[in-house]
């Protein structure tokens, strides 16, 4: 027990200043999108538009920043801590068992910022003459409560951060190999169903995507995104437990 | 303490280990020798689990130390730092230091800044290839683990550093008692600190003995080469020159009573080898040799 707070407060380290250093640019960005849009009564909308653009959500296009904080935090929490964590001795089973408490714990925080700044920016908004995004699939800003609204953001960041794991995980674990794969797979997958890379490729997946959360409800993407989350990590763990240290 | 049994490791199709046995004793001086590309920095990596074994058993006090976090939190082996962390500041990393090992001796390791003028607010990379030793140095020091090793210690050290690096192992050691083992080709520089060696060679552990016991066994004889033949002719011969009609030949081995006599009677001067030149002898030896017969 003793050695997993250990590594714990390790891997931990740095967690404040990153967190602390994103969410305060994120929230000069969202503030100032804010201000530019809706004092100057610019045509230009810096935030999320729903269909048609008559509803926006500057809080809802932090999303695409979360996802891309989440994917390099993955990777470096292999790449820099994994090391050095096994070249002080310290065991992969614990390394990785602190990894998942601090994924967790990634996710809640981000879930609280999040689910909190769009409370806030519901009640921005009432001043503004803007007409409010809410619905954002797997929670409605206008009909959820902010518990809700939190637990739901928090358990798909955490499915975010167990695919950033297995991510890092591989990279860890096979390095530029991995990318070579990924190109490989993406050119073969576009090649053999005949789609190509384009806007209308990027509309198709993003109407998949709100055709999924149609078809479920809330309850069972909690558990999609869960089971998500538990293969993520099990696969990742089957890659790490036999990792050695590299140069 | 530490006990290997029947440990194999290879990488791909190349074999690097087969079938080391090896006791490892607490509280004790180790050197750790043998060419390059042997095996000593994986054996090392193997103990401290930081590289997989392909079969065997590596035992600390008769637990298996792989994925063993209570084995693990004993041991700590300094070498080169993971490519990965060299932008970090070297006070973080000996902060992340302090954090895992649970003997961390956080007055012992500012003491040790001091005494190597080490900047901690540098990068590692921007540190010189001897700074980043010290580095390691102050952590495998400052770990108190109970089972220290060092790859290569002073690699990139000038004459002075590797001295007071010398010196501080041997004062820490004689207060805080444990085991430490050193891999290290600077072989003369540090052979008076080894209480017992291991070497390796052609995959396995050609010799592990006592350095007191080596001494006792390791001899120059210098005389006419006709007389000296009669004397050595059972003998590993680890070393020969030649002087004209004189020769200068090192052996390896005991002589019995009546050999002595010989020896002296025929006015053969004999000495002890120094410790460098003797590791040095036996592991040219070995090479030359792939001593099948072994110097066990």
């Amino acid at each position: 027990m003793d050695s997993i707070k250990r590594i714990f407060k390790f891997q931990n380290r740095d967690l404040k200043k990153s967190i602390g250093v994103f969410w305060g640019i994120i929230l000069i960005v969202n503030l100032l999108s804010s201000i530019l849009s809706i004092s100057y009564n610019s045509n230009i909308i810096y935030g999320l538009n729903s269909k048609g653009g008559e509803a926006i959500s500057f809080i809802g296009a932090n999303m695409m920043s979360i996802f891309i904080f989440i994917i390099i935090y993955g990777i470096i929490m292999y790449y820099e801590d994994f090391a050095l964590a096994l070249s002080f001795g310290v065991t992969r089973k614990d390394f990785y068992r602190s990894a998942i408490v601090n994924n967790m714990l990634v996710a809640i925080i981000f879930g609280i910022i999040q689910g909190g700044l769009h409370l806030i920016e519901g009640y921005f908004f009432k001043t503004s003459g803007y007409k409010l995004m809410t619905e954002f699939g797997i929670f409605n800003t206008s009909t959820d409560n902010i518990l809700f609204i939190i637990l739901s953001l928090s358990v798909f960041f955490l499915a975010l951060l167990s695919i950033s794991n297995l991510l890092g995980v591989l990279q860890y674990r096979f390095g530029y190999k991995l990318w070579i794969g990924v190109g490989v797979v993406f050119l073969l997958v576009l090649n053999s169903t005949g789609v190509s890379f384009s806007i209308k490729t990027i509309k198709m997946l993003s109407n998949m995507y709100l055709w999924f959360y149609s078809v479920f409800n809330a309850g069972s993407v909690f558990i999609l995104e869960v089971i998500l989350a538990a293969i993520c990590y099990s696969i990742g763990y089957f890659f790490i437990r036999k990792a050695s240290i590299k140069k | 303490m530490i006990e290997v049994k029947k440990l194999n490791k290879s990488y791909g199709k190349s074999k690097v280990l087969t079938d080391i046995d090896l006791n490892i004793e607490e509280n004790k001086i180790y050197g750790l020798l043998g060419r390059n590309g042997v095996g000593k920095t994986t054996l090392l990596n193997l103990i401290s689990g930081q590289t997989l074994k392909d079969s065997g058993e590596i035992n600390l006090d008769g637990e298996e130390i792989f994925e063993n976090s209570h084995a693990m939190g004993d041991i700590c082996l300094i070498k080169d730092f993971p490519e990965s962390i060299k932008e970090r500041k070297v006070k973080d990393v000996l902060a992340m230091a302090s954090i895992i090992y649970k003997n961390w001796d956080e007055e012992y390791k500012d003491y040790l800044i001091k005494e190597f003028n080490l900047n901690t607010k540098k990068k590692l990379m921007k540190l010189s290839t001897g700074n980043k030793t010290i580095v390691g140095l102050i952590i495998g020091f400052a770990s108190r683990a109970r089972i220290t090793m060092f790859d290569e210690p002073t690699l990139g050290l000038d004459a002075a550093m590797r001295y007071k690096f010398y010196q501080l192992l041997l004062e820490d050691y004689e207060k805080n008692p444990r085991t430490i083992i050193i891999s290290t080709h600077l072989i003369d520089e540090v052979a008076n600190m080894f209480e017992e060696v291991i070497i390796l060679n052609n995959e396995k552990v050609a010799l592990k003995d006592e350095v007191s016991k080596l001494k006792e066994k390791s001899y120059f004889l210098s005389g006419r080469k006709d007389v000296i033949d009669q004397v050595t002719d059972n003998k590993k011969v680890i070393h020969k020159e030649e002087f004209g009609s004189t020769n200068i030949v090192g052996i390896y081995g005991d002589f019995t009573e009546e050999e002595f006599k010989y020896i002296r009677n025929n006015n053969i001067e004999i000495s002890n080898i120094p410790l460098q030149k003797l590791f040095i002898y036996l592991t040219e030896n070995m090479i030359k040799e792939e001593n099948s017969n072994g110097f066990n």
